[in-house]
């Protein structure tokens, strides 16, 4: 796996939901050799603040063109400068980087995916790539947000999966409550339980599917995200503690992830 | 003329000489193989390879960056994979390359720091040891050296006796005189110092009301640290005989051009990496560029000639 510092032109960066973006560039080095999972560092400016790359996943890959795209919400000074680059600016990119998402199985017949909020953004690949290479999985998304304004791409997503429940935090669509309390409320009422599982969101949502999933035996990846320094395993910056019987110990999550079996972390200690 | 001129960027750093003054900075360049996609790597002058103890070292819990204005504060807590793993892993990657590898070595103990130093004298492709005296990051480790000249004396002369290779003694700002910590450790025999390590930080959150590092206090590195560094390179310069390499903040080749100015005869780079990886090679040729342009053929002319009154 080949990583690139590419410098990727902006082809459009428009608002897809509420404070959340939707970055097209042209990077086809990149491109060409991300898979789904995978993420890129971007600079947001070649002056000092701030100082650090932004880790962004991809959203969609779309190798033939050459074209990533990124879907991201606004949450500090990075981002919000971001979403201020017009069309036909040159980012710098660097990547493809960390492991990627998995297949399930073969014979795996259900799959569960789960998206908290601007989560949903290192998804999309992942379904696409399980619905190119096994047609027969039966796949459902659990997507969930604070509130309808933040959603997006539905039709999309509805169209590429077999199943998908939306929920809301204040009920203003969907389900009312979070992804995890729809998840237990179709397991409750409809009695399935996925073979599979993928699951990406904050962190809090994340400790508690991992829960979940472990109580359940359900095999599953998550993608979690961190603070990163540089994105390639050589500052170290990006550890999340690791279960472990005696001394401390972490995994790094630019190079060892950003994809991990749920029951290696000590997501007690992460919070 | 200028663009025949021939350009000679070797320098000589005491018992080494470098094809060019530009080296990667402890920590922030992995152990070479983590950038060798983006960087072509016989471009650098050397690599120093992160931190080395005898045992493996897990590091800091989290979180263990925060960023500042222009800078970074980091507590990693020097997790690394202890010398073991180094040479049967790490260190094959860059001696099959003849990458220049100076090895950054630490420990609890002056006879850890001796032990590790055994271990790796007469080692092929290690062509120094830098000596961390000065990470601020762990209660246990180099603060107490760093800051201490006696205390750093000893760890030097207990290093020199272990081994034959080259030895850097990286300096930490954090001292009343770093003058005097660098003759400190002249007297014991380094060949070389490196200054700055970073400076001790720290950053809270007004909201959660708790600090921004899971080991509270880290080092801040970066931009925002250049002007410290450059006035802790031009006192050691000034109170010492032997060779000094400048780190700290460096961005760009003016940058390491200020560092060569005021007379260290290397610059390290460090925490740009991350921002933009193929810094040290815009800053080997931004050197080059600067010396076409101003008329100089060898670096080493422009070394040290900072007029002062």
């Amino acid at each position: 796996m080949r990583k690139y510092l590419e410098r990727a032109k902006i082809i459009r960066n428009l608002p897809l939901a509420s404070s959340i973006y939707h970055l097209e560039l042209y990077s086809p080095k990149i491109a060409n050799e991300a898979r789904a999972g995978q993420f890129v560092m971007l600079r947001v400016t070649e002056d000092f603040i701030p100082l650090l790359r932004r880790p962004f996943s991809l959203f969609r890959i779309r190798k033939e063109e050459g074209i990533l795209e990124i879907a991201y919400k606004i949450v500090g000074k990075g981002t919000g400068m971001l979403s201020k680059k017009p069309e036909g600016e040159y980012v710098d990119l660097l990547g493809p980087l960390g492991n990627g998402f998995r297949l399930p199985p073969p014979g795996t017949r259900d799959v569960w995916v789960l998206a908290g909020g601007i989560g949903i953004a290192a998804l999309r690949p992942l379904i696409e790539s399980i619905k190119g290479a096994m047609p027969e999985v039966n796949l459902t998304l659990y997507y969930g947000v604070k509130s309808s304004s933040e959603l997006f791409s539905i039709d999309d997503f509805s169209e590429m999966c077999d199943g998908l429940r939306c929920s809301t935090d204040d009920g203003s669509f969907g389900f009312c409550g979070n992804v995890l309390g729809c998840v237990i409320h179709d397991w409750e009422t409809l009695g399935t339980i996925p073979s599979y599982l993928y699951a990406c969101g904050p962190t809090v949502m994340l400790r508690h599917v991992a829960q979940w999933v472990i109580d359940h035996s359900i095999p599953s990846q998550f993608s979690l995200e961190s603070l990163m320094g540089c994105g390639v395993g050589a500052c170290l910056g990006c550890a999340v503690p690791k279960k472990s019987d005696g001394e401390p110990s972490y995994v790094h999550v630019c190079f060892e992830g950003p994809i991990f079996s749920p029951d290696i972390i000590q997501w007690e200690k992460l919070l | 003329m200028s663009a025949t001129l021939p350009i000679d960027l070797s320098v000589n750093l005491g018992p080494i000489k470098l094809k060019n003054p530009v080296m990667v900075a402890s920590g922030t360049f992995g152990y070479g193989r983590e950038y060798a996609d983006i960087v072509p790597l016989e471009c650098l002058g050397a690599v120093v390879v992160k931190g080395i103890s005898l045992k493996p070292r897990p590091g800091n819990p989290p979180p263990r960056l925060v960023e500042t204005p222009a800078g970074l504060i980091n507590a990693i807590g020097l997790e690394n994979v202890g010398i073991e793993t180094f040479l049967s892993d790490k260190l094959p990657f860059l001696r099959k390359r003849k990458i220049p590898t100076v090895v950054n070595i630490f420990g609890e103990t002056v006879e850890e720091y001796g032990e590790i130093a055994r271990r790796l004298d007469g080692v092929d492709g290690v062509v120094a040891l830098e000596i961390n005296i000065s990470c601020p990051n762990v209660k246990a480790g180099g603060v107490h050296f760093g800051t201490n000249p006696s205390m750093a004396s000893s760890l030097v002369k207990a290093v020199r006796a272990a081994t034959s290779l080259p030895i850097i003694t990286k300096l930490s700002p954090q001292v009343t005189s770093i003058a005097d910590m660098a003759k400190a450790v002249e007297d014991a025999g380094t060949d070389i110092i490196s200054c700055i390590n970073t400076v001790p930080a720290m950053a809270v959150n007004i909201y959660s009301r708790k600090p921004l590092l899971g080991n509270v206090i880290g080092g801040l590195s970066g931009p925002a640290i250049k002007p410290i560094a450059l006035r802790c390179v031009y006192e050691v310069v000034k109170s010492v005989g032997i060779p000094v390499i400048g780190i700290g903040g460096i961005a760009n080749a003016e940058d390491a051009l200020e560092f060569l100015l005021v007379g260290a005869r290397a610059v390290q780079i460090g925490t740009m990496n991350f921002a933009n990886p193929r810094v040290v090679i815009d800053v080997i040729e931004g050197i080059e560029n600067f010396m076409r342009l101003q008329n100089i053929s060898k670096i080493e002319d422009f070394i040290g000639t900072l007029k002062t009154l």
